[in-house]
């Protein structure tokens, strides 16, 4: 039985965080959560590395889109998917990130924790197969 | 005449101052058709044979005052008298002679050449006026002669060279014609009298010899006045009764085609040149003038041996004895053929100009300067509606409306002063049926021979129709000006055939553009919505659409953009091709700012809603899940659940609608297959319409893609199969069918539920409406899926309608521009 896979949560709604990371631990993931977008960037560069990043967009200190330049800059860190949460559903943001080489965007409101499980499992065995 | 003068019998010495005297008749005569061919009036050659006369009894009467010492006095007297008495004779047919030339002449000198004669009488005029200068002294009292300065000129020489004594050398200096030289020879008879009868006879002797040499003078004369004649195209002829025969000049002769004195001329020969058809009228003629003395005055065809005609205008008249009987007759034949012929072709002229002036349209007319009608043509009835006699002769400027009757009395004054010319001056006229024309005129003036206005002429035409359409024209233009100007849109017009698109001035003063008209229209669009209302644009003008409708950005002289609101109207061609459109454009720029900072709030507060709701959703999927959660409570979490949920929707539909309503979405335009979207929602609500055991049928009927936006298209349709769903009772028929039509593809989804009020049915589309018996039915509906439904087709140049009856069913469509290229398979 291999180690659980580790998640990086960085989000700065404290009812969000709780929720998300309640169910994620629920379903056997290993969470890291961070509050803003700069604890995120440096928990993201500490070892061992996330096997995924849950990122929220709108956060103080550093916004979300420059988190994920920045980890996708880095060749260390380049290759860990990034899944954006986002509560903005403007096309704009949507495909800014996914330029930026996030996996997936999601507006929270219209996604359920049971499905946002299934994304980050699927994404995350789709990475350990490598 | 000079070869008579020398025919005449004369004794030596007699005879040669006879001769002498002959000569003087012959230069009178000569001098004297020199001058009617010239043109000048008979009265200077009746007055040259009258001094003749004077002439001859002055040397009479100084003959007599001879002292009687003298040999030959007597002889003298004699010679004197015979002579005064042969001149008598001479002149009276000289007189007749020159008076008939003249007559002629005149005549002939008019019709040759109207620049020639002015000229040849101002030369004539010159050399009288010379002789008129000429004068000398006998006996204290002045005789004046005149003659033409070409023979003056000649005789002075002459005088000059038999000069007979440097006594008289100053009085001969003088420039003096033989008249003159004659009088002073008989003067100096009188002075060398009191000296010596030999010097006398000497000077007599000489006197004699220079009328001798004068003699010889003569021919030339005759030959000069052959010359003038062959000028003036005019012969001569007179004919002796009792001798019968005639002698006519060389001109004559040639005139006739033959050589001079090439037979004796008699009336015979004569008639033998005349044409058959001319011949009686000539013989006529002769009687008369011979029996009763009437002048002839006729033209006469003459038939040449070389076979040319010409036409002679032949004058003649007797010369009667002292009792009244003719004796003789002269006149003259003057060559006319030219004239005649010229006047033909001006009577051809005059036809062919009086043909265009009586089939013109044109009313052409002459005036006199009071506005009395002179002349005018037919066409005045077209205009007018009266008759030409009805209005020759009267005076008309009372048909003229008031206004310009004043204004052409208060002109005509200038306008005859002036000698005023005039083109396309329009005045109003009455006409019979009492209708005002309008008609226009070009006119010049008549002037007379002193170059004083009589009137005017020149021609008019009716413009009433074009005016009045001008007119109209001219009201339309201004009320579109001031519609224009008072509008706040901007008109534009597009010429698709020179590619030129007008704009009315509001560009200037709406949109601060300084320089419109080649400004070109996308060039001004934003560059975000450049591409696709170009695309938009075109696919419209390639449809058979009519009405154009757009919302973009326009930028504004100072580089800023203003949205606007473009609407317009294509004008096509048989073949459906765009020839002109025309529309508007008004500013909507307020409007828009108003939506977007609604759609900016509604964004700010839908983003800021979303964030506890999402806290809400997922604490309460948290909370279901949790498995020792006692049942009621579980009830009221899937209770939270569900509105958290609807909660979600409204959030989603609010913001697609701000954004659809922001213009900052722009949808794309591409090829969707309507029945695929359709079949991919119904199998989504599969579970749904199971549950409700409603019969849904699906009727594509092989129609072709339609222009939308496919993401946007797909909510269209699920709202509208989700309504048809849930307003359905269970076990409800629900049919869904697509129409392919010519240039748009029908979509339509048919039950047979509780329908719609009719009150309700026009609000339907309304955001936040919701029929009364929809809110009492069902809690869920939020009043914005039609709406959006609305704008998405709208949105894509389509039309969504709805026909209900309520308790009946209702039926839900909507069009949407067909996809389908040419060709392809409906």
């Amino acid at each position: 039985m291999s180690a659980p896979p580790r998640v990086l949560l960085v989000e700065d709604d404290k009812f969000l965080r709780r929720a998300c990371e309640a169910s994620l631990r629920q379903r056997g993931f290993e969470v890291t959560t961070a509050n803003d977008g700069e604890e995120g960037l440096r928990l993201a560069r500490s070892v061992p590395y996330a096997d995924i990043i849950l990122l929220d967009l709108l956060m103080p200190k550093m916004p979300g889109v420059d988190v994920l330049r920045a980890l996708k800059a880095h060749p260390e860190t380049a290759s860990i998917p990034v899944l954006i949460l986002s509560n903005s559903s403007r096309e704009d943001d949507k495909q800014q990130a996914l330029q930026l080489g996030a996996a997936g965007y999601y507006v929270k409101a219209n996604l359920s924790l049971r499905e946002l499980a299934l994304q980050v499992d699927r994404l995350v065995h789709g990475n350990a197969a490598h | 005449m000079a070869e008579q003068a020398q025919a005449e019998p004369a004794a030596h010495g007699h005879g040669r101052v006879l001769a002498a005297l002959s000569l003087v008749a012959a230069l009178t005569l000569a001098s004297a058709s020199a001058i009617a061919v010239y043109g000048l009036d008979r009265y200077l050659a009746r007055q040259q044979t009258h001094d003749l006369r004077r002439v001859a009894s002055l040397l009479a009467s100084r003959v007599a005052l001879l002292p009687g010492g003298i040999d030959d006095k007597p002889a003298i007297e004699a010679e004197v008298a015979s002579m005064a008495q042969a001149a008598d004779a001479r002149l009276t047919v000289v007189a007749a002679d020159g008076r008939m030339i003249a007559g002629s002449a005149v005549q002939a000198a008019f019709v040759e050449n109207l620049a020639d004669r002015i000229e040849v009488i101002a030369a004539a005029r010159d050399g009288l006026g010379v002789a008129e200068r000429e004068s000398t002294t006998l006996g204290g009292r002045h005789l004046y002669v005149a003659v033409p300065i070409r023979i003056a000129d000649r005789l002075v020489g002459f005088a000059r060279a038999a000069r007979p004594s440097t006594h008289f050398a100053d009085a001969l200096s003088l420039t003096v014609p033989l008249l003159t030289y004659l009088t002073i020879a008989a003067a100096m008879t009188l002075v060398l009298g009191h000296l010596a009868r030999q010097r006398i006879a000497r000077q007599s002797v000489r006197l004699i010899n220079t009328a001798e040499a004068a003699a010889a003078r003569a021919a030339e004369s005759e030959r000069r006045l052959t010359e003038a004649q062959r000028i003036a195209k005019i012969g001569s002829w007179d004919w002796d009764r009792e001798s019968n025969a005639a002698r006519w000049s060389d001109n004559l002769y040639r005139m006739f085609g033959v050589e001079p004195g090439a037979f004796a001329p008699t009336l015979e020969q004569y008639l033998e040149f005349i044409h058959p058809d001319d011949r009686d009228a000539v013989r006529l003629a002769a009687r008369r003038v011979m029996e009763q003395g009437i002048p002839v005055a006729m033209d006469t065809r003459i038939v040449r041996p070389d076979g040319r005609t010409i036409i002679g205008h032949m004058r003649g008249q007797a010369v009667t004895d002292e009792h009244g009987n003719p004796v003789r007759l002269v006149g003259t034949i003057v060559d006319v053929t030219d004239v005649r012929h010229a006047e033909a072709a001006r009577q051809a002229a005059e036809e062919q100009f009086r043909d265009f002036v009586e089939t013109t349209n044109e009313w052409i007319w002459t005036f006199d300067t009071r506005g009395t009608l002179l002349y005018s043509n037919a066409a005045v009835k077209n205009i007018l509606g009266y008759d030409i006699d009805e209005l020759i002769g009267r005076e008309v400027l009372h048909l003229l409306h008031p206004d310009d009757q004043a204004a052409i009395q208060a002109a005509l004054p200038e306008m005859v002063r002036q000698k005023a010319h005039w083109t396309g001056v329009v005045r109003r006229w009455l006409h019979r049926n009492g209708e005002w024309r309008y008609v226009e005129s070009n006119g010049t003036p008549m002037l007379d021979r002193n170059g004083v206005v009589r009137g005017f002429r020149g021609s008019a035409r009716d413009i009433t129709e074009r005016t009045l359409a001008e007119e109209a024209f001219r009201k339309s233009e201004e009320r579109f000006q001031l519609a224009a100007r008072a509008s706040n849109d901007v008109l534009w017009d597009w010429d698709f055939a020179t590619g030129d698109i007008w704009r009315s001035e509001a560009i200037r003063r709406v949109f601060g553009h300084a320089d419109v008209a080649n400004e070109r229209w996308d060039a001004m669009l934003h560059p975000q919505e450049r591409q696709l209302v170009g695309e938009r644009l075109k696919e419209f003008l390639d449809s058979t659409r009519e009405t154009w409708v757009a919302e973009y950005r326009f930028q504004r002289g100072d580089g800023s953009y203003a949205w606007v609101l473009d609407r317009g109207i294509v004008v096509r061609d048989e073949d459906g091709r765009p020839l002109r459109m025309i529309g508007t454009m008004m500013d909507i720029t307020e409007r828009k700012e108003a939506e977007r900072m609604k759609s900016d709030f509604v964004s700010f507060v839908s983003h800021q809603l979303r964030t506890p709701l999402s806290g809400m959703n997922w604490m309460l999927e948290l909370a279901a899940e949790a498995r020792d959660l006692p049942p009621q409570a579980a009830e009221y979490v899937a209770d939270a659940r569900e509105s958290a949920a609807r909660l979600g929707r409204l959030v989603n539909d609010l913001l697609d609608i701000a954004r659809l309503e922001s213009g900052r979405t722009l949808m794309a335009q591409e090829p969707v297959r309507l029945d695929e979207v359709t079949r991919s929602v119904l199998r989504e609500m599969n579970a749904v319409i199971v549950d409700k055991r409603h019969t849904v049928r699906f009727d594509p009927d092989g129609a072709g893609p339609a222009f939308a936006d496919q993401q946007m298209m797909r909510q269209v349709i699920a709202n509208l199969v989700s309504n048809a769903i849930k307003y359905t009772p269970d076990g409800g028929q629900i049919d869904i069918t697509m129409v392919q039509r010519t240039d748009r593809v029908e979509w339509s989804v048919r039950d047979n539920g509780m329908g719609i009020p009719q009150a309700a049915q026009g609000r339907l589309f309304e955001k936040f409406y919701r029929a009364d018996n929809a809110i009492s039915r069902e809690a869920e509906g939020t009043g914005l899926g039609l709406h959006l439904v609305r704008l998405v087709v709208e949105h894509a140049g389509g039309q969504v309608w709805c026909e209900s009856e309520e308790g009946r069913g209702s039926r839900f469509a909507f069009t949407l521009p067909s996809a389908q290229t040419e060709g392809a398979d409906a």
